[in-house]
Parts: C-alpha cells; sequence; structure tokens
C-alpha cells in the first residue's frame, strides 16, 4: 500500500474533469436548445452525407494501408538488421511530429499535377490531390506512425520460440508467418487498425489543402463543422459533432470488443 | 539415430559459447547435458536442431553432414523450456501442426494425434487451449507435439525447469519410461544433477564451452575430474574454495 | 545463421515506403521553401506578423509542455500504483483527446468559455476572455497534447512494478520523497520521450486552435494557422519557409525520441 492515495486520485480526477470532460460536457450541453427536428435536419443534409461517405471511406481504406504498410515497416525494423533501419525508424514519427498544415501543404503539392508524384498519376489517368483519393492519401500519411508503433510494440515482445517450434515441425518460412506469427500479432493489427481508423475520422488539418473541399464531393466532416462555425450555426455543428462522437465510439467501442475476443482466447502462457 | 559433433565451435559477439566440442550420441539413448547456465549446453542442443549455424565444424545425422541443412529439413523434435505452444491452437491443434505442415491424412493426423493424448494423458483436453492447462499438462503436449512427427531425436531445453519439485520427479520417471518404450535418441538439458543423474543413460558434464566428462551416471558419481566433483557435490565445492 | 533471401527484399521494400511516403513529402518542403532562394527566411524574420505567430506559438507551447509534464506525472502515478473504482474509466478519458477531433474539442472549448455559456460569460463580465484569445489558444493547446506524457509515464511504472516503491518506503521514506527520487528517476527515459511527442504535438496544433483563436492575424495567430492563411493567399514560398521550420522541429522530435530509444535499447540490453 502506497500511501498519498486519495490526493492523487483527487487531483487527477479534478484535471481531467476540467480540462478534457468539461468541453465534452459543454457540447452535449449545447444539445439542451437543439430540437429533435433540428438536430436532425442538420445531420442529414445531402451534403452531410457525402461527408460521413468520404470521411468513414477515406479513414477505412487509409487505416487498411497503414496496417499493411506498417506491419512491413514495424516488421523488418524490428526483427531484421540493415543500412538504413535507424533511419527508418526515425522518420515513422516525422507524419505525428509535423504540424497538421505543413503535411497538408507538402502533399497537396507533391500530388498535385504538376508535383512529383501527382505529374506520374495524372499521366496514368489518376488525379490524386483535390479527389476523395487525395483524402485517402493524407489519412494514410498521418496514421502511419500509430499503425507501425502498435505493431513494433507486440513483435518486439512476440517470443522467437513459436516461429522457431513451427520451424522444427516442418514448417517454411511462408506457412509459419501465416500459421503461427501472423494470428498471433492479429489483435495488435486490430488495434493498429483501430487506432489509425480513429484519427482519421477527426483528422484535419493536414486533410483540407489536398481535398480541395467541394461540397458533395471531397468535403470531410470535420470541415463541415468548421464552416458551421464559421456561419456562426453553432446549432448545426454541435449537432454534427455529437453524431460523430457517437458513431465513432460505438466503432472504437465494437473493435475493442472484437480484439479482446480474439485476445482471450490466445491469452500468452 | 546417432548424432556426431565434431569441432563444433560458436561465438555470440566476443564472448565463445562453444568451444571445440566433439560429441558423438548413440542411437537410442538417453543423453545429459549437465552443468551451470552459460556453460554452453543449450546452444549444443540448438546447433543440433539447426537453430543455431556453428562458426565451425560439423553435425552429422547418422553420418549424414546436416551442417547445412535447414532447421526444417532435420525431422527433430525440439520441447523449449517455456513450452512455445502456440497459444491460439488447441491442444488438438499444437499436436497436428507438424503432421498437417506434411500434408498427411486428416483420418491419419486425428488417429495419430489421439494416440499421443492417450500416451500422455490428456484425452479429455484436447478442445483445450494452453493457457487453460496447468505446467505439467503444457510440459506433456509440448512432448506429445515433438513427438508427433515421429522425429529421429528428441531434444529437450530445461524441460522440468519451470515446475515444480513434486511435478518435475514425477514428470521425469515418466519421461524416462516413455523413453524406455519409444526408444528415440533423447537428448536433455539441465543443470539440475538430480535430474541429470537419475534419467540419463550417459551424462555429458559442460563448463565454459568445453566437455568436462562424459560417462555412466555412477562414472559421474564416482569422477575424479575437480570440476565435475565440485559441481555435483556442492559440500565438497565448498571444501574446495575455502 | 544464414540470412534468408527474403530479409534484404522486404528490407529494401520497407525503405522504398518509407522514402516515398515520408521522404518525398519532406523533399517537397525544403524544394518550395528554397525555391526562391535562403534570403527568404531573413524576410521572414524581418515580419511582424510571422514574429508574433512564432511568439504565440512559443507561449501556448510551453505552457501545454509545462502543465501536461507536470499532470502527466501525477496521473501516471496514480494510474499505475493505486486500484480503485472507476480507474479504467479514468484512464480512457486522460485518451479521449487521442481520438477525438481536434475540432470537435475545439468546438466544445468555444462552447464553455464562449460568451453564451455560462462560465465565459462570468469570466468575461470579470474582464478575461477566453474564447478568441490566447487563454482559448493555451486551453486548446494543452487539451490536445494532454495524454502524451501520463500514457508513456503509467506504461513505464507499469512495467517496472511497485518493488522499488515498496522498498523506499520501509525505508522510511514518505510517499513523496519515494515519488521525487526512486518513481521520476526510473522512468526517466520514459517521461523524456512523453515531453517531446507533448512538445511536438503543442507546437503543431492546429484544429482546435482554428476553431477557438477566431484567426485574427498579428494577434491570435499561431505560425500552424499563419500557414495556412500564406498559402491561401498564394505566397507559397512563404507557407513553405515556415513550415520548413516546423520541419526542422520535427526532425529534432523525431532524433531525440531516436536517442531515447538507443537507450533504452542498451538499457534492455544489459538487462
Amino acid at each position: 500500500m502506497i500511501p498519498g492515495r486519495s490526493l492523487s486520485i483527487g487531483l487527477t480526477l479534478f484535471g481531467v474533469t476540467v480540462i478534457v470532460v468539461l468541453p465534452i460536457a459543454a457540447i452535449v450541453g449545447a444539445m439542451h436548445g437543439v430540437t429533435p427536428a433540428l438536430f436532425w435536419a442538420a445531420i442529414s443534409t445531402p451534403r452531410d452525407l457525402a461527408a460521413y461517405r468520404l470521411t468513414f471511406g477515406a479513414s477505412l481504406a487509409a487505416a487498411l494501408i497503414d496496417v499493411v504498410l506498417g506491419f512491413l515497416i514495424a516488421w523488418v525494423t524490428v526483427r531484421y538488421r540493415f543500412l538504413g533501419r535507424e533511419l527508418l525508424n526515425a522518420a515513422i514519427d516525422l507524419p505525428f511530429a509535423l504540424p497538421p498544415p505543413v503535411s497538408g501543404i507538402a502533399l497537396a503539392t507533391l500530388y498535385a499535377k504538376d508535383g512529383w508524384i501527382g505529374a506520374l498519376t495524372n499521366r496514368l489517368g489518376l488525379p490524386i490531390a483535390y479527389t476523395s483519393l487525395g483524402v485517402v492519401v493524407a489519412l494514410a500519411f498521418v496514421g502511419i506512425p500509430f499503425a507501425v508503433r502498435t505493431l513494433q510494440q507486440t513483435i518486439e515482445t512476440l517470443p522467437k520460440e513459436f516461429e522457431e517450434a513451427s520451424a522444427i515441425l516442418g514448417a517454411g518460412g511462408v506457412t509459419t508467418f501465416l500459421r503461427v506469427a501472423l494470428p498471433l500479432l492479429l489483435p495488435s493489427c486490430l488495434a493498429g487498425f483501430a487506432m489509425t481508423f480513429a484519427r482519421g475520422l477527426g483528422e484535419y488539418g493536414s486533410v483540407i489543402f489536398i481535398a480541395g473541399n467541394k461540397p458533395n464531393v471531397t468535403e470531410i466532416v470535420p470541415l463541415v463543422i468548421v464552416s458551421k462555425l464559421e456561419q456562426y450555426d453553432y446549432a448545426g455543428a454541435t449537432s454534427l459533432a455529437v453524431t460523430m462522437l457517437v458513431i465513432s465510439f460505438v466503432l472504437l467501442a465494437g473493435i475493442n470488443v472484437l480484439r479482446r475476443g480474439l485476445i482471450s482466447r490466445q491469452v500468452a502462457e | 539415430m546417432k548424432i556426431e559433433l565434431s569441432g563444433v565451435r560458436k561465438q555470440f559477439g566476443s564472448t565463445v559459447v562453444v568451444r571445440d566440442v566433439d560429441l558423438t550420441i548413440p542411437a537410442g539413448k538417453l543423453v545429459t547435458l549437465l552443468g551451470p547456465s552459460g556453460c554452453g549446453k543449450t546452444t549444443i542442443l540448438r546447433i543440433i536442431a539447426g537453430l543455431e549455424r556453428p562458426d565451425a565444424g560439423t553435425v552429422s545425422h547418422d553420418g549424414v553432414d546436416v551442417t547445412s541443412t535447414p532447421v526444417r529439413s532435420r525431422n527433430t523434435g525440439f520441447v523449449f523450456q517455456s513450452y512455445a505452444l502456440f497459444p491460439h491452437m488447441t491442444v488438438f491443434e499444437n499436436i497436428a501442426y507438424g503432421l498437417s505442415i506434411r500434408h498427411r491424412p486428416k483420418t491419419e493426423i486425428a488417429q495419430r494425434v489421439n494416440e499421443l493424448l492417450a500416451l500422455i494423458q490428456l484425452e479429455p483436453f484436447a478442445e483445450r487451449r494452453p493457457h487453460q492447462l496447468s505446467g505439467g499438462q503444457r510440459q506433456r503436449v509440448s512432448l506429445a507435439r515433438a513427438l508427433a512427427i515421429e522425429p529421429g531425436v528428441l531434444l529437450l531445453d530445461e524441460p522440468f525447469a519451470a515446475l515444480d519439485a513434486t511435478v518435475r520427479r514425477s514428470l521425469r520417471r515418466w519421461l524416462r519410461r516413455l523413453h524406455e518404450v519409444s526408444n528415440v535418441t533423447t537428448v536433455l538439458v539441465t543443470h539440475d544433477v538430480d535430474e541429470a543423474l537419475d534419467v540419463a543413460d550417459v551424462v555429458v558434464v559442460m563448463d565454459h564451452g568445453s566437455i568436462e566428462q562424459i560417462g555412466t551416471p555412477a562414472e559421474i558419481r564416482e569422477s575424479t575430474n575437480g570440476f565435475v566433483r565440485a559441481f555435483i557435490d556442492p559440500d565438497e565445492f565448498a571444501i574446495l574454495v575455502s | 545463421m544464414k540470412r534468408p533471401a527474403h530479409e534484404p527484399l522486404l528490407s529494401a521494400a520497407a525503405l522504398l515506403v518509407g522514402a516515398v511516403l515520408i521522404g518525398l513529402p519532406l523533399a517537397t518542403i525544403l524544394a518550395q521553401a528554397w525555391s526562391s532562394g535562403l534570403g527568404i527566411y531573413a524576410q521572414l524574420a524581418n515580419d511582424p506578423l510571422e514574429l508574433a505567430a512564432a511568439r504565440l506559438t512559443l507561449v501556448a507551447a510551453f505552457c501545454a509542455v509545462a502543465f501536461n509534464t507536470l499532470f502527466g506525472l501525477l496521473a501516471g502515478w496514480t494510474l499505475s500504483r493505486y486500484r480503485f473504482w472507476g480507474k479504467a474509466l479514468l484512464a480512457s478519458a486522460v485518451e479521449l483527446p487521442l481520438s477525438i477531433s481536434p475540432v470537435i474539442s475545439g468546438l466544445g472549448i468555444l462552447l464553455l468559455f464562449g460568451a453564451r455559456a455560462p462560465l465565459g460569460a462570468y469570466l468575461e463580465a470579470h474582464g478575461i476572455k477566453v474564447a478568441f484569445a490566447t487563454p482559448g489558444i493555451v486551453f486548446a493547446t494543452i487539451l490536445i497534447a494532454f495524454p502524451f506524457v501520463a500514457r508513456e509515464f503509467a506504461a513505464a511504472l507499469d512495467q517496472r512494478g511497485t518493488e522499488q516503491e515498496q522498498t523506499s518506503l520501509t525505508l522510511g521514506a514518505t510517499a513523496w520523497q519515494t515519488f521525487l527520487r526512486v518513481t521520476v528517476p526510473s522512468a526517466r527515459w520514459a517521461l523524456i520521450d512523453g515531453i517531446l511527442l507533448c512538445a511536438a504535438r503543442s507546437v503543431g496544433e492546429f484544429g482546435a486552435v482554428a476553431v477557438v483563436s477566431g484567426n485574427i492575424q498579428g494577434v491570435t495567430e499561431t505560425l500552424p494557422l499563419r500557414i495556412d492563411a500564406l498559402y491561401n493567399q498564394y505566397q507559397v514560398p512563404e507557407a513553405f519557409a515556415t513550415a520548413s521550420l516546423l520541419a526542422l522541429f520535427a526532425a529534432i522530435v523525431g532524433f531525440g525520441r531516436y536517442l531515447v530509444r538507443r537507450h533504452t535499447e542498451r538499457l534492455a540490453g544489459e538487462a
């Protein structure tokens, strides 16, 4: 028993309440003056629906891309030794550490039709900047550190013996990977997916430059919230914010239940 | 299967773990590698299995040089100290793993696994997962998994180290009886003197990467080698250092 | 063991992904910033709006790092050293800012401190303006960078267990002495890592600050907001030059985390 218990818990609770809980409570409180009809009208216009579709679709695509690429990067940086490994590992922090508008203008320029990558893809008939693909690219960029760091932690703690046992029993590298390593890392893949997905739903600064922001086409939900605020439509902005909060919590809770189910089936020895 | 190591040497960084070891493990015998931690016994076991490649020297199985044969083609059975049972598979799936890798027919796999489950007396536990078993039960599943592929040699790395004393003693008697029935060449690594002398046909005592003595348990007990005497009888060791 | 052939192939693939995904955007920033010569930095250094934005960014980031470090020490200690009812809930509340859109966090602050909210009206009546002013920007920055120190510190303490603290207590130390002389020093690398993450997030915060600041040039404009404004006014080289300075800071954070990682790996190797 370590002393200081009540004081520590009390102060922590107070800090969390002031910094995190109160602002969220203020959003919920602001819903007080919003009638159901007004609420529904604010969250179901065609422009809103298009924004949901783009936000959820692009976040989903980006999270999938990040889990796959993140797995590759996490695996080689933990398991192999090669020239450039440390540089790659350090570079993974950059999308997190770069301010969103810095990433945003860089990606918009790089993927625009006269940018280094954009020129290439445009020639192939696949414009990226100012399309929904651009949103996916931006979200994949900001999400990659979360996927890599989550997976690295698990790969580091995965005992080599499981793979050695598999090899001794006659399995080749690919079989061992598919039947032993991958199933054991699946919960962590899901965790990485959930985290990138959640970040994607809320991402704003890095997306707005490359998205083009055309209502009904390339407009994400956070941008719709901001533009409602700019028109002093607080009720509309709050309604949308509450809707996003509820949907993302339900989704994340669902993913978490799934992940726990996977883990409880294989609690490590 | 007869195992021969000749001139085997292994170092990690600047530390020499195995120093030019020559060792013959006769077919059908149960041999223990005994020594203090860090003496290189586990490394020798891993070299036999192919999990480590020696820096110098050769390893042969029944006279065939397997030094550069990959792990998966050596047909050895290995029991890890941590058991390394696949946590996402049931007991049945764990034991069946090696056979399913070899694409044996389903009925043959089921039959073989059930025989092994009977042998380790865990038939009712086939559908359990490893985390639902006790340490001793996991140990036996791990052994069954290694035996399922009918290995030429069974390699055991401190198999009883994580178990409590009573379970340890009964499991090692059981292992000895199992060996008398199956006659699979077996190499067991341990730092426990009683265990080594109790189960083995032949004991190999190691220290600092070299073999100090090879002999029957009786010969080891009567050893005149200074290190061996000190290692198997701590009281005498105390006299030696004082 | 001999290295299997797939290792260099997979490593090369990962390096390629890193170069395209991260290297090219970084190169773009530098190429654009330097496209009209390095004189642009001198020009920025004499721009009052740029300097005001830099000052505000520094103030907000300093406040956020200081507050979140102190609070992170407290929260990390509480969450790893005591068991209590509602602990899991408290832990998720600490991490909440990670999974909420910064825009929504900003909206919450606006609704809490806006002139129409009770708290905001009360403060305004006493001459304290929070929304559309520096205090709101500081609050938003604290909120966004809130979880990092607490998270890293708690994880490090959880991993280490409580034996060292208990030993210290049996030797007659008070809880406070134990905390300062055993707990904090033993988790200092995790603490530094958390502070680095917190600093990166604080300096770069955009969405929440954009909502609460009201974008008044020279008054409530931080460097990230300044980049947005410059870019939209087609002052592209200026926008990228400012961006390159923030990218340099991000690179320093990345290098700092590399040093921390190297150190903890060495410690793990010795253990």
